[in-house]
């Protein structure tokens, strides 16, 4: 009897659930928790009926799929925008079946992405692509996990091995790849709270705490490349000792 | 080298090089299809009216020795939406009606890469715009209740409440 009780709905809190990877060690019994709430508690739509005059716009004299195609050509951070726009661009855009698809199976990702505000430097068709594919994009073995950053599959030994999924800090990317600021706002990154314990504090405080901006690594070091032309990073240094005002 | 003609939907008729109308998958089949010149008659485009035809004549053109586009559409020869060469970036620098007009017309003819220049380039007036800006661009009326707007969008949002 007891041992049965042990298993109830109340032993199963989520901060027992602790996914430590010794590499990784981050606190997730946070997102847990959270997607948890969003599983169980979605609230239905309910809706008026739409006005009847309205419609998606100039955008009505396209066809379907022509529309269909400029959609897929979006990031997410514009689709999402999109569809917000009314209840017809909503329905366009839940129609669609890549967009079905994508929020069927990787939700999840979806508003990962939306929340570490990385969705303008992510492609619709490149995520349903990378859904749909199953190789880490380094190894070409089975990618479990996706790098939010980029939106690229990874396993877990190419995430721990290595610097290449690990964001480099705003400032610290400035000074090690020369970029400019201007630069910088074109290159992938994610905003996530400092390094305070978002735990125990409640959610309108964490939503008062400035965001901290991490750069995805392999995207910096490509805008540099493009900028200083060389591969060598202490090029990009040199560079940015002589005149730092060009290079931030 | 050959000419040919093409008829507007408003009866204008404009001369084209064979070559370049040769852009367009839909005369170039029907030229194959009737096998002969057709430098005598005029090869009607009742969808699209001058001003158009001229515009879209002016991009095939302008890309008449590009290469013909890979057989595997699905490629990675899919640019991202922001790679628009310069010269059809300009060429695009059009009114939105104009735009439309250009996109259904590329459709009509199976003019692809054009269709794929005009399908981004409407891509690229929706992006990095609010829910807001964009139904300015577009016209779009906004159906939603302030309640309803507040639920689509913390549909996708992870608890910032």
């Amino acid at each position: 009897m007891s041992t049965a009780t042990s298993f109830m709905p109340t032993e199963l809190d989520p901060s027992h659930f602790k996914f430590y990877d010794d590499e990784l060690d981050r606190p997730r019994g946070n997102i847990a928790e959270n997607l948890e709430r969003f599983f169980d508690g979605e609230a239905p739509r309910i809706f008026t009926e739409p006005a009847s005059p309205a419609d998606i716009g100039s955008l009505k004299c396209l066809p379907t799929e022509l529309l269909e195609e400029i959609i897929y050509n979006l990031d997410i951070r514009s689709l999402e925008n999109f569809r917000q726009a009314n209840k017809h661009t909503l329905v366009l855009v839940e129609s669609l079946p890549k967009y079905k698809t994508v929020f069927q199976y990787a939700r999840i990702a979806l508003r990962g992405i939306l929340s570490i505000q990385t969705g303008a430097y992510i492609q619709f068709s490149d995520l349903y692509d990378e859904i749909c594919c199953e190789s880490c994009e380094r190894c070409g073995l089975f990618g479990d996990y996706i790098y939010l950053l980029t939106f690229k599959r990874v396993c877990y030994f190419c995430i721990v091995d290595g610097d290449t999924y690990r964001p480099i800090e705003l400032q610290s990317a400035k000074i090690k790849y020369g970029l400019t600021d201007e630069i910088l706002r074109s290159v992938a990154s994610m905003k996530v709270l400092p390094k305070a314990d978002p735990q125990g504090t409640d959610v309108d405080t964490i939503a008062m705490i400035p965001r901290k901006t991490l750069v995805d690594r392999v995207s910096a070091l490509r805008a540099a490349v493009l900028l200083h032309g060389s591969h060598d990073e202490r090029g990009a240094r040199a560079q940015y000792k002589r005149n730092p005002a060009t290079a931030g | 080298m050959s000419t040919i003609k093409l008829l507007s939907s408003d009866n204008a008729e404009l001369a084209v090089d064979k070559e370049v109308a040769e852009r367009s998958i839909l005369i170039k089949n029907m030229l194959e299809d009737v096998g002969g010149d057709m430098s005598d008659q005029a090869i009607p485009i009742p969808n699209v009216n001058e001003a158009v035809l001229r515009k879209v004549i002016e991009w095939c053109e302008h890309h008449k020795s590009d290469p013909p586009p890979p057989a595997d559409e699905d490629s990675d020869s899919r640019k991202k939406s922001t790679d628009i060469e310069e010269w059809d970036q300009k060429f695009m620098q059009v009114d939105q009606e104009m735009l439309f007009e250009i996109i259904l017309a590329a459709n009509y003819l199976d003019i692809k890469p054009l269709l794929d220049v005009g399908c981004k380039t409407v891509a690229n007036m929706i992006k990095g715009k609010s829910p807001e800006e964009i139904r300015k661009t577009f016209n779009i009326q906004n159906d939603f209740t302030p309640e309803e707007e507040d639920q689509i969008r913390r549909e996708n949002e992870w608890a910032e409440e």
